[in-house]
């Protein structure tokens, strides 16, 4: 016979709730299968093989009688009066569970008496169902189950600030190679969960990143802007200074004004423009000494992976 | 060729093991310190070969959609390359070889 694993004392908080809020009702079988008083031990006997059950409940009107159990059909069995009717051989001095009960009190009779099944009774004794250790123990693991997941859904997410590429504007500071991506790496997971195309993708992430490490490597600090629509994506570098002395010199692939420490770190290879605008639908680029340099990408979402020839 | 044979080709050991691993293929090998170069490559199924050990590499290589990095020249993985490569979902093995060595042991994929 099965254990019911719970110690109702030792048990955890959420356990030991779920044992008093639930009633003997909410985990007993309803369907229960019965049988008269005149009902011969054989015709319980061959109820019990056919519905695999253990015990029967004697019944009259609903009013629980008595019960014949597996041990009492062995003994008819073995003595010659299977034929006879339950009512003379049937056990009386029952010890029941009434419906409203809480769970705890039924795991403590099971633990007491080690019973197999207890009958379950309403308020006015009226059999309306059965009770045994694995209905508690399933009924058990799918109220813990539901409570897991409730406790899981309450669990405060991680604060994850939903970005809106509509539009949206990133400060990016000087110098600051620890955060330098991080803009890029968020627009790219963004575009990318609302499918689109990996081509393209790509395109408007290799703009977003380029821009922003020329920012980083090459300004005071700046901001990168993202604009978005059904058609296009805009992505604007700005920053105050110091602007680009020659501008199509920069343009030119290769061309750097980055110092050796930039270029161990991996950048200032002098691509970073040129990659822009060779990815880009439509670019642009002002600069001043002094002032400032402004980037403008646009891509266009029909596009797709190459470069819309329209534009 | 597939990632899985990439231990099989190299002495190397996972730092990161993505998710579609076994059944996610590389035909491009990019052996460079240079991200510049990374983000300017127009190649697709990309496995990048670098001494370079820092964020800037994860990010890069997510950012060009890189399936694999190989770690070169026993350089240490710091502990925001492993974190980065569990985000984007990329694979990182280190190795102690050179990265011409990986690349000579590759072959051309």
């Amino acid at each position: 016979m099965i254990d019911i694993p719970i110690n109702t004392e030792k048990a955890p908080s959420l356990i030991s709730e779920l044992v008093l809020k639930l009633k003997v009702r909410d985990v007993m079988n309803k369907g229960v299968i019965t049988a008269t008083k005149n009902t011969t031990l054989r015709t319980i006997q061959r109820l019990m093989k056919e519905k695999r059950i253990t015990g029967v409940p004697i019944t009259a009107t609903e009013k629980l009688l008595g019960v014949i159990s597996m041990d009492d059909i062995v003994k008819a069995l073995d003595c010659g009066y299977i034929e006879e009717k339950a009512e003379k051989h049937m056990t009386t001095d029952l010890i029941v569970l009434e419906d409203d009960m809480p769970l705890s009190f039924a795991i403590s009779y099971f633990d007491k008496f080690k019973f197999g099944r207890f009958p379950v009774v309403d308020k006015r004794r009226n059999l309306v169902g059965m009770v045994t250790r694995g209905d508690i123990i399933s009924n058990l693991l799918v109220e813990v189950t539901k409570e897991v997941d409730e406790l899981e859904k309450k669990i405060e997410k991680p604060e994850t600030k939903e970005v809106n590429l509509k539009h949206n504007e990133y400060k990016i500071a000087k110098y600051d190679f620890a955060n330098a991506g991080k803009p890029s790496n968020e627009i790219k997971r963004i575009l990318k969960e609302a499918g689109l195309d990996p081509k393209l993708l790509r395109r408007i992430a290799i703009t977003s990143y380029e821009l922003e490490m020329n920012i980083v490597v090459h300004t005071l600090g700046g901001s990168l802007i993202v604009n978005l629509n059904d058609d296009y994506i805009e992505i604007m570098a700005k920053d105050p200074g110091p602007g680009i002395a020659d501008v199509e010199k920069a343009l030119q692939e290769g061309f750097s004004t980055a110092d050796d420490w930039i270029r161990s770190l991996g950048f200032g290879a002098g691509m970073g423009l040129p990659n822009v605008k060779r990815v880009s639908d439509e670019f642009e680029i002002k600069s001043k000494i002094g002032q400032g340099t402004t980037v403008r990408s646009r891509i266009y979402l029909r596009s797709q992976g190459g470069k819309n020839e329209n534009k | 060729m597939k990632l899985k044979k990439i231990p099989e080709l190299i002495e190397c050991r996972f730092v990161n093991q993505s998710t579609k691993y076994s059944e996610t293929e590389v035909r491009n090998i990019l052996l460079t310190n240079l991200m510049s170069q990374v983000l300017f490559s127009e190649e697709e199924e990309l496995l990048l070969v670098t001494s370079l050990a820092s964020e800037q590499v994860l990010r890069t290589a997510d950012i060009v959609g890189v399936q694999a990095v190989i770690l070169t020249d026993n350089k240490p993985v710091i502990p925001s390359m492993l974190e980065l490569a569990k985000e984007f979902d990329i694979c990182l093995f280190s190795t102690k070889l050179s990265g011409a060595q990986v690349k000579e042991k590759l072959g051309s994929l």
